[in-house]
């Protein structure tokens, strides 16, 4: 078989688009927090569950018990369900007589198990015998409806693997799931493997292919590929190969790709983020796309459903076709039997029946289990219909009902319980709304006769809310919110590294590389000590050496686990001291370099290579390399001159051997035109100029309102997460930078700020910062609640008077905060702050704490405007806090951007708690006690599984219940309606967010007094509830 | 061949009579003939091979283990807990075939199958509890019953092993017993008594999996009270002591 190139990229097309639903994974050195169902956002929120919970065979809402218990907390809108439900039954047909809103809420409110799903076993008329308690009247089972339930259940776009299991009780899709994961695991690893798959550089497939057919395991498992991957050598034509052979329609292709896709979702979404990251360095050595991972998956499925079809069981759509239209009973029970659907009485008659395949014990069996089974949902549903009737005190007008309004009242019911997911959850964001509405102030901020002694800018992040507020409770403090990465997207190289990591939310691109440089030697000792690490762990990675490593330095990993066991703080700190050193100061290079200075810096690093080479090649020493040799070699390698014939004696040695060691220096320290050239435009990136210096100080200062009344100290706090022994520290960093650390987004936008050309050029753009005005970068380690203060050396004289006083603002700050969180998360009750603090530090060095924060679970609200307006109210840490005051944004352009940037990152950090709080085995990762890194880049359940994608249980539930309260982002910008609604309708992706609510948008409007909700395609408003007594009057805009 | 050796074989059933046991267990609906007979036969079948007239030919050894590994083999495919247990009693009272040989003592061998059939009867009680439950104990309909109902598992995860001839329990002491009598036999008891183990412990394995690992249970499920937890462990301990105590015997 070959394809033309029109039917490869069909192909190519077809599987690109039925990848969609499946979300991006990261690597989790960077996590991003991101929307499981991403995929489906152009579909509004609850259709959007509908199609996802089935994709992901996931759900998209918490159990009906938990929402009770919330409402029995009052945490949820009772009034606002019922009025739902209202709306709701208008629409219906609902049995006359009968209080059915009644029915709705009893059921809703006080029942715990769900009323019972339609079955085509049981009808109305058996239900109302069986309430009248007379015996069933016989109904025959109307085989051809079954045998479209069959049709509808197994074929079509479902994987036949599935389709097969349900049938036969085979575990073709639990094989195909491992051996898939172990060929990915096998193909991407970066690094953990000590023995690599060989040929990886050909790509995916490709390697894949040509290990397949000598891989032991395979074989003992009665695989067998020659055929397969003979019929056509590419991953397109073995994809289709493998499709027509099992006689899958091609109308059903994409569907069939897409629900392929998503049984191992992590991998899946691993891989597609890995095509698309065009620079990632293991997607540009080893290409594999999702093309490549498609044709493996099905090339071994394929291979497994001949290996079953061998035992002379249906294997293809035909054969299957076939079974439900002849042996339709037969069908019918095994999939009964095998998706655990049976009645439990039943089950040992039917695992006979269907063993024997004896045709009249099949008909009897059926005959005799369709019976029980109607009986028995005939028994369960009139048990808790009475209960209902009973409850809303109407058993008599139930038994009443005559065949018709029962069967209305079943399937309002049903309805109902279908929707019920939506009417909790807009019960409980309408509590959130209220809790919120009630704390706003619209007042102006008091006029004040001096300047505030600090101002503190945190990142919007829900952790900075107790630090700031708590900030402000000591002292005369004033703070504001921005995302950590301040504006300014950096691609970052920090000291002794050689990759580039982007500082800015993900979906932007920094084009400005910043370089993290010292004036301090790095000591030998440091890469002495990095050696002795890196050889510890090849020996407890690589395959023999453990059995050895045990006996001669097991006692070293002894003494490390008692110690980072029994005294965590204490070890660490030991640690640190002996192994760790500090890091040098550093400085960051943020000015653009001229033509001139590229050159210099270029010509720098090639001498410096030029000299190691010499050092490596010939064994000279420093002393011996004189400039004149450096030079010559640099001008030769380079092509610039020929300098062969004075070289060869100055540095004593045969010209072949110059013409050598010029090659090396050529091909292996890349002293060339080519690589100069490439290195030029790279160095073209380093840095802003001072005009886009400005511009960001100046952006960042007025999206905020901080434009005049500047405080001595401004302190830029980034933010971080210290842990040990924690595969998901990055979950915890900044997601505004990318899911890193934000100190050095702060030093940067802090040192551009405190330089006077760039103060002069932001004076003309209206902003003028005083000169004894020092902008001060900060971390704050959320883990500990910390706040250190960093490039102090950068402090005028005069304002070090003062350094202590705002140091221990800070560190009061910390210590309250800690004290406010602690309660949450562990079972000691901390009495002072100090205390609380010192916790705090123990979970932050402790290996074995599986939960050193809460990080953002309880997220709920997106506030975007003045401090003022939730300054003296508890936001619980629940809210993102983007400080925007609309006066300085006339023309809206502040709060696009923040609407473009923070409010989506937001909404993506948001979506990943609500979905992993509802069901945290499919869209979050399941506990971290069983967790296990894989590949070095994600993490696994136990040794094989797939990559787990969402955040741990340890993130959002707390003893099994969801600790976050699973709930959509509320956004609540404060400015004119119009301003807001402008705004909004600019931004095209988040006027989908709004409009699809996976959003909800409120704007308080100051001028008005006025709260605007947006709920089912139109704005709302009503006073701002002040006063609790004050009845709220909605009305439509 | 002496009657009362064949009047043995139906009680320490040998293949083919074997399948009247299972005929008769598997017919009794009520838990408590079920402990009867599991208490009982196996004693009757003890006396019987004590109170004839000579020793049970080499063949019928060999009978036996094959009866054992046969039904131990079936076992593991069984989901329904009364046919495991019935299976699991003949696998495991054909044993006694090899013991008797090497215990003299009529009590202490008596004490043994008894010490065997015990940890048979608990599992007949928790396969009750979870008929009353589920309305069957059928392995794989309802797993996961480790979240759900913790002291139910943890009583059901000690019986097995407690049938399965875990060490320390009697099974262990009378498989003890049977391969220092097969070591006298020949090489291929021996291996056989091997396989029989290594199905034992199989099935069991399969069965654990089939009831309390799994996802986690949604709806309310009663677990057995505190009370008949201890007193299930209580009869657990009583029997892994006696293990210990038949063991040294063996000495």
């Amino acid at each position: 078989m070959s394809l033309t190139l029109g039917e490869k990229l069909k192909v190519r097309s077809m599987i690109h688009v039925a990848a969609e639903p499946v979300p991006f994974f990261w690597p989790m050195r960077s996590f991003i927090h991101h929307n499981p169902l991403h995929g489906l956002e152009d579909l509004p929120f609850d259709e959007a569950t509908t199609v996802g919970s089935e994709i992901f065979h996931a759900r998209a809402f918490l159990p009906r018990s938990r929402y009770q218990d919330y409402l029995a907390e009052g945490r949820i809108d009772q009034t606002k369900i019922d009025s739902l439900l209202e709306d709701f039954l208008k629409q219906e047909d609902t049995p006359e007589g009968l209080d059915t809103l009644a029915w709705c809420k009893q059921m809703l409110y006080h029942e715990q198990t769900p009323l019972s799903k339609s079955d085509a076993l049981l009808s109305a008329t058996q239900i109302k015998a069986a309430l009248a308690n007379e015996a069933l009247p016989e109904e025959e089972i109307d085989l051809k409806t079954l045998r479209q339930d069959l049709h509808e259940r197994l074929l079509g776009e479902r994987p036949l693997g599935e389709a097969i299991d349900d049938l036969f009780g085979s575990k073709i899709t639990e094989d195909l799931n491992e051996l898939v994961v172990k060929s990915c695991l096998d193909f991407y690893d970066e690094g953990q493997s000590v023995w690599k798959m060989p040929m990886r550089e050909q790509g995916f497939f490709n390697a894949w292919k040509k290990l397949a057919r000598r891989n032991i395991r395979f074989t003992l498992l009665g695989l067998r590929f020659q055929n397969i991957l003979e019929a056509d050598g590419t991953a397109e034509g073995t994809i289709i190969h493998v499709l027509r052979t099992l006689g899958i329609e091609q109308e059903h292709w994409a569907g069939y790709f897409t629900r392929e896709l998503a049984q191992l979702h992590g991998w899946s979404g691993f891989i597609r983020w890995r095509e698309q990251a065009k620079d990632y360095h293991f997607n540009k050595t080893f290409p594999g796309d999702l093309v490549d991972f498609v044709a493996v998956r099905m090339t071994l499925a394929l291979a497994l459903i001949q290996a079953h079809g061998r035992r002379g069981l249906a294997s293809s759509v035909g054969e299957i076709e076939e079974m439900i239209n002849k042996r339709t009973e037969d069908a019918f029970l095994r999939c009964e039997f095998h998706h655990r659907k049976v009645l439990p009485t039943m089950a040992h008659k039917l695992d006979v029946a269907i063993s024997r395949g004896n045709d009249n014990l099949i008909q009897r069996t059926f005959i005799e289990y369709t019976k029980a089974k109607s009986a028995s949902l005939a028994k369960q549903q009139t048990k808790r219909l009475r209960n209902l009737a009973h409850s809303v005190d109407q058993e008599d007008h139930l038994t009443s009902l005559d065949v018709t309004d029962l069967e209305k009242l079943l399937k309002v019911l049903a309805k109902v319980e279908n929707q019920e997911g939506m009417f909790w959850l807009r019960g409980m964001e309408q509590y959130a709304m209220q809790q919120v509405g009630k704390q706003l102030n619209l007042a102006p901020a008091p006029k004040r006769d001096e300047r505030p002694f600090a101002q503190a800018l945190f990142c919007i992040d829900t952790r900075s809310e107790r630090l700031r507020r708590n900030l402000e409770s000591i002292g005369d403090y004033q703070t504001f919110g921005i995302a950590g990465f301040f504006g300014v997207p950096v691609s970052f190289i920090e000291l002794g590294k050689g990759s580039e990591t982007h500082l800015c939310p993900v979906i932007l691109t920094p084009k400005n590389v910043v370089i993290e440089i010292t004036t301090d030697a790095l000591s030998e000792e440091q890469d002495t000590l990095t050696t002795l690490d890196k050889a510890l762990h090849g020996l407890k990675e690589s395959v023999v050496s453990p059995f050895v490593t045990v006996e001669a330095i097991g006692l070293l990993f002894g003494l490390e686990m008692i110690g980072k066991t029994l005294a965590p703080k204490g070890y660490a700190k030991w640690r640190k001291k002996l192994i760790n050193k500090e890091k040098p100061e550093t400085l960051l290079l943020l000015d653009k370099l001229d033509r001139e200075q590229a050159e210099s810096i270029l010509q720098t690093v090639q001498r410096a290579l030029i000299i190691k080479g010499i050092k490596q090649e010939l064994g000279m020493t420093a002393v011996q390399i004189t400039d004149e040799i450096v030079q010559g070699l640099r001008e030769t390698a380079m092509g610039l001159s020929d300098d062969t014939a004075k070289l060869a004696p100055l540095l004593k040695i045969e010209p072949a051997r110059l013409e050598n060691l010029i090659k090396h220096l050529r091909e292996d320290y890349r002293i060339n035109r080519e690589f100069a050239d490439n290195q030029m435009d790279q160095l073209g990136r380093i840095g802003f100029t001072l005009d886009e210096q400005a511009n960001f100080v100046a952006t960042a200062l007025s999206a905020i309102g901080l434009t005049k009344d500047f405080a001595r100290f401004v302190v830029i706090t980034g933010h971080g997460s210290f842990t040990d022994n924690n595969p998901y520290e990055s979950a915890l960093d900044c997601g505004a930078c990318g899911g890193n650390h934000g100190l050095v987004s702060a030093r940067v936008i802090a040192q551009m700020a405190n330089r006077a050309e760039v103060r002069a050029r932001v004076k003309k753009m209206g902003i003028t910062i005083p000169e004894d005005v020092c902008f001060i970068p900060a971390l704050h380690n959320t883990t500990t609640d910390e706040v250190k203060l960093h490039d102090l050396d950068r402090i005028p004289p005069s304002h070090l008077f003062y350094l202590d006083w705002l140091r221990k603002g800070l560190s009061g700050a910390s210590h309250l905060a800690a004290q406010e969180r602690l309660p949450t998360l562990s079972d000691t009750q901390p009495e002072t702050a100090i205390e609380a603090f010192h916790i705090a530090q123990r979970n932050s060095t402790d290996w074995s704490q599986v939960r050193p924060e809460w990080g953002l679970s309880r997220n709920c609200y997106f506030i975007i405007g003045r401090r003022e307006l939730t300054r003296h109210h508890s936001l619980d840490g629940r809210s993102f806090l983007q400080s925007y005051d609309y006066r300085v944004d006339p023309k809206r352009r502040l709060l696009e951007s923040i609407l473009t940037g923070p409010l989506v990152v937001g909404q993506w950090i948001n979506m990943e708690h609500y979905f992993s709080a509802v069901d945290n085995e499919q869209f979050g990762s399941g506990s971290k006690v069983y967790h296990n890194v894989a590949g070095k880049f994600g993490v696994m359940t136990g040794n094989q599984s797939d990559l787990r994608t969402g955040l741990p249980a340890q993130t959002v539930l707390k003893n099994g219940k969801p600790f976050h309260q699973p709930v959509r982002l509320m956004a609540l910008i404060e400015a004119p309606i119009e301003h807001a609604q402008l705004a909004i309708e600019a931004v095209a992706s988040v006027r989908s967010l709004v409009k699809n609510e996976w959003i909800r948008m409120m704007v308080v409007d100051p001028e008005t007094k006025l709260i605007h909700t947006f709920e089912g395609g139109t704005w709302t408003n009503q006073p701002l509830p002040t006063d609790p007594s004050k009845p709220a009057e909605t009305q439509a805009v | 061949m002496d009657s009362k050796i064949l009047a043995a074989a139906l009680f320490l059933p040998l293949f083919p009579l074997s399948m009247l046991f299972n005929f008769l267990f598997e017919g009794l609906r009520k838990p408590l003939p079920r402990i009867i007979v599991l208490m009982a036969w196996p004693q009757i079948g003890l006396w019987l091979l004590q109170e004839a007239d000579s020793a049970p030919p080499a063949w019928v050894i060999h009978l036996a283990l094959a009866t054992s590994l046969l039904y131990g083999f079936r076992a593991l495919v069984l989901r329904e807990l009364t046919h495991w247990v019935s299976f699991l009693a003949i696998s495991s009272w054909t044993i006694l075939w090899l013991v008797a040989g090497s215990i003299d003592q009529a009590q202490t061998l008596q004490l043994l199958a008894l010490g065997m059939s015990l940890p048979l009867v608990l599992l007949t009680l928790l396969g009750r509890q979870l008929e009353k439950q589920f309305g069957a104990s059928y392995a794989g309909l309802y797993n996961g019953l480790g979240h759900a109902m913790p002291r139910f598992s943890g009583v059901f995860v000690f019986t097995i092993l407690a049938i399965v001839a875990t060490p320390v329990f009697p099974g262990f002491t009378a498989m003890t017993a049977a391969f220092l009598e097969a070591t006298h036999d020949s090489l291929i008891s021996s291996i056989l008594l091997c396989l029989i183990w290594l199905t034992w412990g199989w099935a069991g394995a399969r069965l654990i999996q089939g009831f309390v690992i799994g996802k986690e249970h949604h709806e309310e499920i009663d677990d057995i009270s505190r009370g008949t937890a201890w007193l299930y462990s209580l009869i657990l301990t009583a029997l892994a002591a006696f293990g210990i105590h038949t063991l040294t015997l063996l000495s």
